[in-house]
This record gives structure tokens, sequence and C-alpha cells, in this order.
């Protein structure tokens, strides 16, 4: 197993190897003395994972253990380790088999939060021979330290004569777009407007009118009342303060929940219900996760003065 | 894919040629305040708006205060037969048809229309006349049952069951031949209704209202990575409408008209 780094960024980064004598797993540490991403993370780590040839069998003899681990640093796992799972690969006829050997995998990474990026059931190895289906054996996964940063898994390039087609993950820092703002009718404020729509009065229409008169006319009476009920309706002011335990990692997690539920409920096979539970279980343990770790930073922060607060929301 | 979309669903068609002037027709009924009520009380609260982002919640709160708002803009409308230009922008929801074996083709999408909730009313008053008209006119077919208000497809299918066993009784041979017309409210020919309704002596104030309110629509097109520019549309009964269901059955009624006597198809 070799990895190439081309050399400018090696001028700029330093790699260091972080795993000893397990086989089949290359642990690349890349640090900078610059934060990265545009984040407070000066390293981030990469595992590469393999397959062992066992009299004529590739099986991955690297435990999920080794591979999914929940660290306080970006951490993105790739490889090939011929596992087949109905949430990589949704429409796959999968065999007792292939269940057996994922499911570890998948849920020792759904424990340590990582979020599988590849888009599901886009095929990564095309057999040559043509006796074998299409498959998505080449699997990604990040943690939430660096889904913020993933912009994407593009398994479109062109062969490069090999069964498994080039992959490639696109990183940069996370950009926070704002939801953007809309009115809420439930919260229209009918008392003072109630007087103006009484009083308002629509002009007289032209009588034999040409149509750019009546669109003129039309402009001017159908414009205003519109306007006047979004005067006095309170628009909702979306903001990075209104979830702030919400995370990317959470968005890939119920994207993930819903796309097995819609599975499971389409087909109904007890794997898929299976695969469902496990999404759903991954992803309502995350929220909670996700709330007390920001409860508990927000009461670590917390001062003599702000103890009421800190009640009045516990 | 914005391309390929619009000229699947809306193929390019001889662009709609309104009158200069318009003159109130004399015999156009007034316009009522029931009417309107009775409009907004079919008006789901919870549908999704239009491009105005006004849902049909708060008009009908502000047909409560004031009744005579929407009575006044909306009556010159009906009286000069005119579907204004203003409400005819909608928003076109791309919708993947489930259980396509390949999303590869523009026809394994559907497209949903988001119109503005004002012209949704004014499509609900036309389309009570309208149905008022042709029903008293038989332009409807007998076996005619989607989208009118006191049938349904239940109706159909107990037709059709009962017409099955009234043959089979006397012990005669019974076929059934079920239809589908492929892209129906897409392919709606503005002319071709109208010379049906024209035909079948439909008021020309309504007439003059539905060929208004298909010609010279615009559609943007809503998915991800969509340019999100309108585009100019002259074929088509747009899907969420109130008023499409109806014209369709209207446009399609002379198939079932022009079955032969003495052959039945329900």
């Amino acid at each position: 197993m070799a990895a190439y780094g081309h050399i400018s960024f090696l001028s700029s980064y330093s790699v260091l190897p972080s795993f000893k004598g397990v086989d089949d797993v290359l642990s690349l540490d890349i640090s900078s003395q610059e934060p990265l991403f545009a984040t407070n993370f000066h390293s981030f780590r990469i595992i590469t994972a393999y397959l062992t040839n066992t009299r004529d069998h590739w099986v991955c003899l690297v435990s999920p253990e080794t591979l999914f681990a929940a660290l306080e640093v970006p951490l993105l796992v790739v490889g090939d380790i011929n596992i087949h799972n109905a949430l990589s690969d949704p429409i796959r006829s999968l065999s007792p088999g292939e269940i057996v050997s994922s499911t570890p995998y998948f849920e020792k990474a759904a424990q340590a939060g990582l979020a599988l990026l590849n888009p599901h059931g886009e095929y990564t190895r095309f057999p040559l021979t043509g006796k074998a289906r299409p498959s998505v054996l080449d699997l990604s996964f990040a943690n939430p330290h660096l889904l913020p940063m993933v912009q994407g898994l593009e398994v479109s390039h062109p062969s490069t004569g090999f069964d498994h087609v080039p992959i490639r993950i696109n990183l940069a820092p996370p950009t926070l777009i704002p939801s953007p703002r809309h009115p809420r009718w439930a919260d229209t404020d009918w008392e003072p407007l109630a007087p103006i729509l009484k009083e308002f009065k629509v002009p007289p229409a032209p009588s034999c009118p040409s149509l750019a008169d009546l669109d003129s006319w039309l402009a001017g009476s159908l414009d205003r009342p519109p306007a006047l009920l979004k005067e006095h309706t309170r628009v909702s002011r979306p903001s990075h303060h209104s979830k702030p335990w919400w995370s990317p990692h959470l968005t890939t997690l119920r994207r993930e929940f819903h796309t097995a539920a819609r599975m499971a409920r389409k087909h109904g096979t007890p794997t898929l219900r299976d695969v469902a539970n496990i999404s759903k279980a991954g992803y309502f343990k995350a929220i909670k996760t996700a709330k007390t770790k920001h409860w508990s930073s927000f009461l670590l922060g917390a001062t003599p003065q702000s103890l009421w607060t800190a009640k009045r929301f516990a | 894919m914005n391309k390929v979309l619009l000229d699947h669903f809306f193929p390019p068609k001889e662009a709609f040629s309104p009158p200069p002037r318009l003159r109130p027709y004399k015999k156009a009924p007034p316009l009522t305040g029931e009417e309107i009520s009775t409009a907004l009380s079919q008006c789901s609260p919870i549908s999704a708006p239009g491009p105005d982002g006004v849902p049909n919640s708060t008009w009908k709160q502000v047909n409560k205060i004031n009744p005579f708002l929407l009575l006044q803009i909306f009556s010159p409308l009906v009286s000069l037969g005119y579907h204004p230009a203003a409400l005819k922008g909608s928003n076109g929801i791309v919708l993947d048809k489930p259980g396509k074996p390949s999303y590869e083709s523009p026809a394994s999408f559907r497209i949903m229309f988001l119109i503005h909730a004002f012209s949704k009313i004014l499509d609900r008053i036309i389309a009570s006349r309208l149905l008022l008209v042709a029903r008293s006119k038989g332009l409807l077919h007998l076996n005619q049952c989607g989208s009118l208000p006191g049938l349904s497809t239940y109706d159909a299918v107990l037709t059709l069951c009962n017409d099955e066993k009234t043959m089979q009784r006397p012990r005669l041979k019974v076929s059934s031949l079920f239809l589908d017309i492929k892209a129906g409210f897409d392919n709606v020919d503005n002319s071709t209704l109208a010379r049906i309704l024209r035909e079948g002596g439909i008021p020309p104030y309504l007439i003059s209202g539905v060929s208004l309110f298909l010609g010279e629509r615009s559609c943007t097109l809503v998915f991800q990575g969509a340019p999100g520019t309108p585009a100019r549309v002259n074929v088509g009964a747009p899907q969420g409408s109130p008023i499409s269901p109806l014209l369709f059955l209207l446009y399609v009624a002379p198939l079932h008209f022009g079955i032969p006597q003495g052959l039945m198809i329900s």
C-alpha cells in the first residue's frame, strides 16, 4: 500500500504515518502550522483500508474498531473492504452473508459518529469480465469534525482501465448560508391591519381598456393588498443561533435515515427494516448527543450571572 | 437540463394573440360576494402558496374583513373575460415519477405548478361557472367521472362493473379496453379547446377568460441547479390550477361522444 502527495503539498504540510503493526491499513496524520479549512484544527487524519487475499478470497481483516474511532480531529476513512450494505447500495439484493459481514462496520461507524459520503447507489466498481454486477465497494466515511468541509464526492471521472473508478473527494472551508427570510403568516398582526383593509378602495377599472391599461390598473390593485399583508406580518429570522447544536453531520444522518425509512416502507423486507431501524437509532442518538454536548459546553462557560439563565433553560 | 425539461413538457407552439382592446361582455352575469366566498371556502388553507407567497388562509381572513376588496378586483376581470398576465407566472416544481428504472429522460419527471393564490380564487370562480354551463349544454359525457363534484373514480369503477355484469347475464361476451392519454394536461391546445367551447355554446366571456388563462403563461422551473429564469409557455393546462381538470375533461369529451352507438366504453 502506498500514498502519493504532490511536492507542493508536502512542502506546506507534514505527513506522518500514525498506525504501526496493523496490516492492510494506511493511516496518515496531515498537519500544518496554519489552521486547516478555516477551523481551529491544525491536523486531520486519513485512514485507508484494503483487503487480504486468503485462499483465493479477498477478505477484510481490519476490525471495525480499528477503522472507526471517535477522534477529536477531522477523520476521513476510505477504502475497499469488500462490504455491501443497503445504506450504500439500496437497490442491491443482499445475501445474508453480505449483511452479516457489513453490519458491524456500519454500526461501528454510526456509533463513532461517522457518516457515509458515497451518494446512494452510485457504483464505484464495474467488473471488466462482465460476469459480475457493478457495485458500490469503495466507501468513504467522515467524522463530524470533517463533514462540514466535505463539498462532495465525485465518481464520474474517466476510467483508468482498472475495474474501480477514480474517486475525488473535495474538501473546502464550510460556507454557512442562512436560510432566506419568509413571512410567518400565522403571526399576521390583524389588529392594526383590519382598519386599513376596511378602508382600502380599489380604483375603478377602465371601461374599454387596452391590455396595457388593464394590466397597469391591475398592477396597482393587485400589488397593494399583498404588500400591506407583508408589512404587517412578522418575518422569520433564521440564524445560526436558532439551533446551535445542529451540524452538517446531523443533516447527513437525517438524509440517510429518511432514505432508509423510505426504502423500508417501499419494499418492506426485514433487511431494509433493520437498516432503517439502525439509521433511525443513529440519527436520534446523534441529536441527543449533540444537544447534551451543547448544553455541557454552555454550562462550562456559565458565569455566576448566568445562573438564572441556565435554570430557565434547564 | 432546464431547456430539455422545458422542451419536453412545453413544446414550442404558436403564441396566442390576445385582442388589442377588451370590451365588457354584456351577457356576463355580475360577480357576487357569495361566489367569492364559495371559491375561498374550497381553497385549502395548507395549500402551497405561489410566487407571491401569500397563502389561501390569509386571503380568507382578508375577505372576512373587507368582502368588497376581492369583489372589486375580480368583477372587471370576469365581465371583460380577462386573465391578467401578472397572475400567469408560476413556479414549476420538478418531481420524479416513482418506480422509473432510469431518470435520464425528462419523461421520468412530472411538473407541479405553484400558482398565485389570487389566481386560484379567480380560476375557481370561472371553473364553477363553466361547469354549470357545460353540464346544462350537455358538453360532458355521462362516463366522465374524474374531477367533477359528486363523482369520482369509485363511480366509474362501479359503472364499469355494473355494465359488465348486465351484459354477462344474457351470456354475452364482454371485453374492456383501457386507454391512457399520455401527458394529457401538458398537451391541451388552446385554439382547439376554444373551438370546442365555441361549438358547445359556451358564453364568449368564459371562452375569452379560458383562452387568456392558457395563453402566454410563464413558468420558472424549480430544481437543484435550475437557472431560475421564467420561460414562455403556450401549451398545456397547468397542473395545480383548479380549472385545469375541467378544461381537460371538456377537451377530451369529443372522444367519448365520438364512440359509435352500440359500443359502450366505461
